[in-house]
């Protein structure tokens, strides 16, 4: 247990170092992390819904001017009897760096679609004349095409050697609650760290 | 040339959405059999006391039932037709061809202490068992017909109307008449036909 515990503080260590001093930060090709958001959508007749979600999300760093940006989140609550996720993709266009290249604001701009999974016990319906009709048990799985526009802004701070955080606001138009607002923070890891 | 394929990749992406599993269609595991001793005559019609206990004595009929009668004067007595009740005809060997309806002949006679206010009419119903499924998107579902019945001193026959979606003609393996219960009072049925 004890050992267990040293590990982690060794592993927490690491990330959380500090690049170098006095030299410009780039982000690595590739970062892998996590959101938490909220979502409000404005889009229903009995007025503004409000969901929370959270999940993974990636990062590719294609050149220091361009990323794509790959998120998905399980949300709720939602009226659906499964499990409904959001799922993202955008391109990031950096508009503003800070001198050492930790803070970066950027642009946004992607297409979002939402995914649903269901799993549906056997259910027995026994009729009038003692005749029982079984509905076996079901898995289904759908992906809707991404129809819903994502435009916003994300700030993104490099915290330590591995590890940088994100705050991002998006608009949705589409598909997805008419007109909504995202608000996410996430954590990521570089790998390779950020030097 | 990736800025060539950028568009059709982003084209592809937005017209994306799959569907995979789905809802497996319903089984229907049979009740219990109630054989057909013997033919009727004419045929699909069960009007003598034979032909109607058939419709009271098997395993999947309840309720208040009783025959009371004799030949084609016979007919089932349901003393509490304010609990459910339900008749469940013979198996049809082969499946009875181009069915419309069921015809019942009745004498309907509410409790007459019951208030004005009460409801006199009494609603049944009777379901198909068929060949084929009467609902494309449900093969398990049955065909049901149904009408209320107002209160009659003599026999009256009534032909019980469809109702949802499945359109007569049908083949019929066997058809129940079920009611959950309408007010008090005593309901005689003297005559069952599969009307063509």
């Amino acid at each position: 247990m004890k050992r267990l515990w040293l590990t982690l503080a060794a592993a927490a260590g690491v990330l959380a170092a500090s690049p170098a001093r006095g030299q410009e930060v780039s982000p690595p090709h590739l970062e892998i992390g996590g959101n938490v958001s909220g979502i409000v959508a404005f889009g229903f007749d009995d007025g503004a819904a409000l969901v929370g979600g959270g999940g993974p999300r990636l990062t590719l760093n294609i050149t220091p001017r361009l990323a794509i940006d790959l998120s998905a989140e399980v949300i709720g609550p939602t009226e659906s009897s499964g499990t409904t996720a959001l799922y993202q993709t955008q391109l990031e266009l950096p508009i503003r760096r800070s001198p050492d290249g930790k803070r970066t604001l950027s642009f946004t701009v992607g297409a979002a679609g939402t995914a649903w999974y269901r799993r549906a016990p056997e259910r027995r319906n026994l009729r009038l004349d003692g005749s029982t009709v079984v509905y076996p048990e079901y898995r289904t799985f759908q992906v809707s095409a991404p129809t819903t526009l994502a435009i916003g802004v994300a700030r993104e701070e490099v915290v330590g050697r591995h590890v940088s955080t994100c705050f991002a606001l998006q608009t949705y138009l589409g598909s997805i609650g008419g007109i909504a607002v995202r608000a996410s923070v996430g954590v990521s890891f570089g790998a390779g760290g950020y030097r | 040339m990736t800025a060539r394929f950028l568009p059709l990749m982003l084209l592809a992406l937005l017209t994306a959405a799959c569907e995979i599993g789905g809802r497996p269609p319903g089984v229907v595991v049979p009740g219990p059999l109630v054989p057909s001793p013997f033919p009727t005559t004419p045929p699909y019609v069960w009007d003598t006391a034979e032909e109607l206990s058939i419709w009271m004595n098997n395993p999947v009929a309840r309720g208040s039932l009783t025959l009371e009668g004799s030949g084609t004067d016979a007919f089932i007595r349901i003393d509490r037709a304010d609990r459910e009740w339900l008749l469940r005809g013979p198996d049809l060997e082969p499946a009875a061809d181009g069915v419309r309806t069921v015809s019942i002949r009745y004498r309907w006679r509410p409790d007459p202490s019951l208030p004005p206010t009460a409801s006199l009419t009494a609603r049944v119903n009777a379901y198909f068992q068929m060949m084929t499924p009467a609902v494309n998107q449900d093969p398990t579902a049955q065909a049901q017909v149904s009408s209320a019945l107002p209160p009659h001193d003599d026999w009256t026959d009534v032909a019980l109307l469809p109702q949802g979606q499945f359109k007569p003609p049908i083949g019929v393996e066997y058809c129940y008449v079920h009611s959950f219960g309408a007010n008090r009072g005593v309901l005689e049925i003297d005559r069952i036909e599969l009307v063509r």
